[in-house]
């Protein structure tokens, strides 16, 4: 028996470790907080192993893995809806508290432009860019069309460079933030 | 390409380079232990159910506790048993009747060719109403008292009292409690009181043995250890007989207790 649980241990690390990272980067950008983004990555991770079993093809892992994960988002953000009132004080500022260096305080900026968008156009450019996903993957996953993804994926950006076309004051306010914490 | 571009792509390079939230060791000690993991990530709906458990808990415990303290009860006198008929319907009822009170039925039917079913009879009513009962036969009270049937042929509720001795009461005050039982026919003989000095300001009983006496015959003997409330309740006929009804304790935790 630990012969067999170890065997298929070592085949799902095997299909695994490839896209680890980017699974990191996509539920990173999906959560608010370092918590609640490791909650993520282990709940995704835990919930392919015992589902392992199921996978046909082994092509197809990153579909299955980043399906999970984008259905525990979406099951998150119902929840998060029911218990708004109570969630959104103490996560908006979970990456504020957690940012020291200067590479974390630009992520932080990217995730706080980020949030702004749409569930769907952050879903879609984060595959994309952070992901690395190409245009028809992406379409599979969000279940639609590929003139769909292409459209969110502008008008995301061009939502982005409108966020951040005031980089230097948004700078400004993340480091008031941090300031007025310590 | 445009500045804003630029720092976009930029922007997109950085969180490409930045270190995974967990790392690939973390998850492979994840595999290890999946358990672990799963308590983990619901953490937060372990605390939500714990703190509802706790909740429900405190309302049981407001809810247990007021109707422990007699809010909102309603008051149940059981009345004096109604017998009439053959010999074994009496023997069944005087059982019931020892069960409530320490008076006890004779077994002398009035009239073996009367042949009516024999009842328990038990009426809800409030402090002061009269309760008219038959009862006819004799009985005799726990001092050996003999109540004639003929004389008891209506058989009532006069007066329903209680009295509350609390806990911060001192040597006059019970003598004053002690005194009111008096005319009502019930002795308090209170022996051995221990007085705590140490957790309040001033003295107060935290033990004492109560023997309540009813027409110089025990009725009951009691240990109250810790407590906030001694009460007991009894109701006089109109023939004079008095009968404790209930004697309680609330204990220090507010919990009603009877003796």
């Amino acid at each position: 028996m630990p012969d067999r649980r170890e065997e298929r241990q070592e085949k799902f690390m095997l299909l695994y470790e490839p896209v680890h990272e980017r699974l990191n980067r996509y539920c990173q950008a999906q959560t608010k907080s370092y918590d609640a983004a490791k909650d993520l990555v282990s709940e995704t991770v835990l919930t392919a192993y015992e589902k392992f079993e199921s996978l046909r093809n082994p092509d197809t892992f990153l579909y299955f893995l980043f399906g999970i994960a984008r259905n525990l988002v979406l099951q998150k953000r119902r929840k998060e809806k029911l218990m708004f009132m109570f969630r959104q004080s103490r996560d908006a500022s979970s990456y504020e508290e957690e940012a020291k260096g200067p590479a974390e305080v630009d992520n932080l900026i990217l995730q706080k432009a980020l949030l702004q968008l749409s569930s769907e156009q952050r879903e879609a450019i984060v595959l994309f860019e952070l992901s690395g996903f190409s245009l028809n993957e992406i379409a599979e996953l969000q279940r639609t069309s590929l003139s769909n993804v292409k459209q969110r994926l502008l008008r995301g950006r061009a939502k982005l460079k409108m966020i951040l076309g005031d980089r230097e004051s948004l700078t400004e306010k993340v480091f008031q933030n941090r300031l007025n914490m310590i | 390409m445009s500045e804003q571009d630029n720092h976009i792509e930029d922007l997109f390079k950085k969180a490409k380079n930045s270190p995974p939230v967990m790392p690939l060791s973390e998850v492979k000690d994840l595999l290890k232990n999946p358990k672990a993991g799963r308590y983990k990530s619901s953490r937060r709906w372990m605390y939500f159910s714990l703190s509802a458990v706790v909740l429900l808990g405190f309302v049981g415990w407001y809810l247990y506790s007021g109707e422990s303290r007699g809010e909102g009860e309603e008051l149940v006198v059981t009345t004096p048993t109604v017998v009439e008929g053959n010999k074994e319907n009496q023997a069944n009822v005087s059982e019931t009747e020892n069960a409530k009170s320490s008076s006890k039925t004779v077994t002398e039917p009035m009239n073996e060719n009367v042949q009516k079913p024999a009842a328990t009879k038990s009426t809800i009513a409030q402090v002061g109403k009269e309760v008219l009962v038959k009862e006819k036969s004799d009985t005799i009270n726990s001092s050996g008292k003999v109540t004639k049937a003929s004389e008891a042929a209506t058989f009532y509720i006069v007066e329903e009292s209680e009295i509350m001795i609390p806990w911060f009461a001192n040597e006059e005050s019970l003598k004053m409690y002690q005194n009111k039982l008096q005319t009502s026919g019930i002795t308090l003989q209170i022996k051995d009181i221990v007085y705590n000095n140490k957790d309040m300001g001033r003295p107060y009983i935290s033990e004492m043995k109560v023997d309540i006496m009813i027409d110089d015959s025990l009725y009951k003997s009691v240990q109250l250890k810790d407590f906030k409330e001694f009460r007991i309740s009894w109701a006089t006929y109109n023939t004079g007989e008095v009968r404790i009804k209930s004697v309680k304790m609330l204990d220090k935790n507010y919990m009603s207790r009877k003796l």
